[in-house]
């Protein structure tokens, strides 16, 4: 038998695996994932940002390239997306009950912040379990708990937020307004990406019936 | 101008962009990445649908439907250019291939988004949006794989270096070039070919990559005048082989 398996398959191929292993294997090496970022994706003018998941990626730039294709590949339209490193994202705790999240910040958790600097946070919160974070909209502050509690004060209402995610503004790559509105020019002219564009029940009805005549 | 140098000229767009479709849509399920995969898919699949926009142009020119003139012409019919029709080889010359033809592409859209006839202005306009992505797309893989390890680099500088001939064949002037810039339809393959280098030159420095002294390079001529490589009739037949099971079939 030759050193390697041999395949057709150019996965296989490429990957030049052994065909027979040693006594031991190697440790898994500490670092063979891309990190992650999360993709906010608006659908529309009038609708807000909202989280759609979550890609691996080398770089930002590389993360916007996945993002745009998992997340904005169907759809009637999307007019813009953020995507941002995941470990830039500061997460409040989630609430049970419907409890609002922002009843439990008070002026305290100023205390101790670590300041730096006036800059510009998002803040996007969790209306109800199993739906998406969706963007409030910006606060300025100087630090990510004095964030929190402007957010209390400029977004809480009457409807409970169950979880809040505050970013820096410097920490998000936009790709959106009139410079890259055009990209998604197409979209709704892709329904064939949904296979509810495929009527095929009539026509397999019609082939069978003459089947059965034959 | 005459009706003859506008198909001309709506053949050789349409036929770049099926076969260039075709070619890249043999890496679905072997991309390098999983979102890679999903994203090169999703690109070759616009760039078979934007070649279906121009064969209706032409179909209401007076040309047969499109699925006909895509699946039953032989190589000799086809406009493209020879770029196009080569290989997909190892994913440096997918990417490289990808980024020399879409920036030429996005400056042809761009050009003709103005064109005075209406209809492929409309065309034009409404695709550009897409080759203005894959341009992004494009861009931003060559600057990662050339700025990333050495082995990296110089596969990447290898298909640069091989494609570049080819790449020229884009520009490959027609027998109408001076009707088309008399006419005002767009300003010919020659300002094309400068505006490009211009542009790729702008990424690949930021790349790393060097370009030769273009005087150097002889520009692959003949797919626009029906002359191709060994490796289009072939992409041809298998394109085709699930139509010609039954060309009147209804999907």
């Amino acid at each position: 038998m030759s050193d390697f398996l041999k395949s057709l398959d150019p996965r296989i191929n490429r990957l030049s695996i052994p065909a027979e292993f040693g006594s031991s294997f190697p440790e898994k090496d500490e670092k063979d994932q891309f990190i992650t970022y999360e993709v906010f994706v608006q659908p529309k003018e009038n609708k807000a940002m909202q989280h759609e998941g979550i890609v691996h990626a080398p770089t930002e730039e590389m993360a916007f390239l996945f993002a745009k294709e998992q997340f904005s590949r169907r759809g009637m339209s999307c007019v813009g997306i953020w995507v941002i490193k995941t470990t830039a994202i500061q997460v409040s705790p989630i609430t049970e009950n419907g409890e609002d999240i922002y009843d439990y910040i008070n002026k305290e958790i100023m205390e101790g912040a670590e300041e730096n600097g006036l800059s510009t946070y998002q803040v996007f919160q969790l209306a109800k379990r199993g739906k998406q974070h969706s963007l409030s909209g910006s606060v300025e502050a100087n630090s990510f708990e004095e964030a929190l509690w402007n957010a209390k004060n400029t977004f809480a209402d009457d409807k409970p937020a169950l979880n809040l995610w505050i970013v820096k503004e410097e920490d998000i790559l936009k790709i959106e307004g009139d410079e890259f509105a055009d990209i998604w020019n197409t979209l709704p002219d892709k329904k064939y990406r949904d296979a509810m564009d495929y009527k095929a029940t009539e026509k397999i009805k019609k082939f069978k019936e003459e089947q059965q005549k034959a | 101008m005459t009706e003859e140098a506008l198909k001309d000229l709506l053949y050789k767009i349409a036929d770049d962009q099926l076969i260039l479709g075709h070619r890249n849509s043999e890496w679905t399920g072997m991309g390098p990445l999983l979102e890679e995969d999903i994203a090169f898919s999703s690109m070759a699949q616009d760039k078979v649908g934007q070649s279906l926009a121009f064969y209706n142009l032409l179909h209401q020119l007076g040309e047969q439907d499109p699925d006909t003139v895509a699946f039953t012409r032989n190589a000799e019919q086809f406009h493209n250019c020879q770029l196009v029709e080569l290989p997909s080889g190892e994913y440096d010359f997918s990417l490289i291939r990808h980024f020399l033809f879409d920036h030429a592409e996005f400056i042809r859209f761009q050009m003709l988004a103005e064109c005075p006839i209406e209809e492929v202005a409309q065309v034009a306009k409404k695709l550009k949006g897409e080759v203005k992505y894959h341009v992004m797309h494009a861009n931003t893989w060559v600057k990662q794989l050339s700025n990333a390890n050495e082995e990296a680099h110089s596969k990447m500088q290898s298909a640069l270096d091989y494609a570049l001939p080819y790449a020229l064949g884009i520009f490959e002037p027609s027998k109408y070039e001076n009707d088309f810039i008399e006419a005002g339809i767009y300003a010919g393959e020659k300002a094309i070919e400068t505006q490009w280098k211009e542009n790729i030159h702008m990424v690949l420095e930021e790349a790393g990559l060097k370009l030769p002294d273009w005087d150097t390079l002889k520009p692959v001529y003949g797919g626009r005048y029906g002359k191709h490589t060994e490796y289009l009739q072939p992409l041809l037949s298998e394109m085709s082989e699930v139509f010609n099971e039954d060309p009147t079939a209804d999907w």
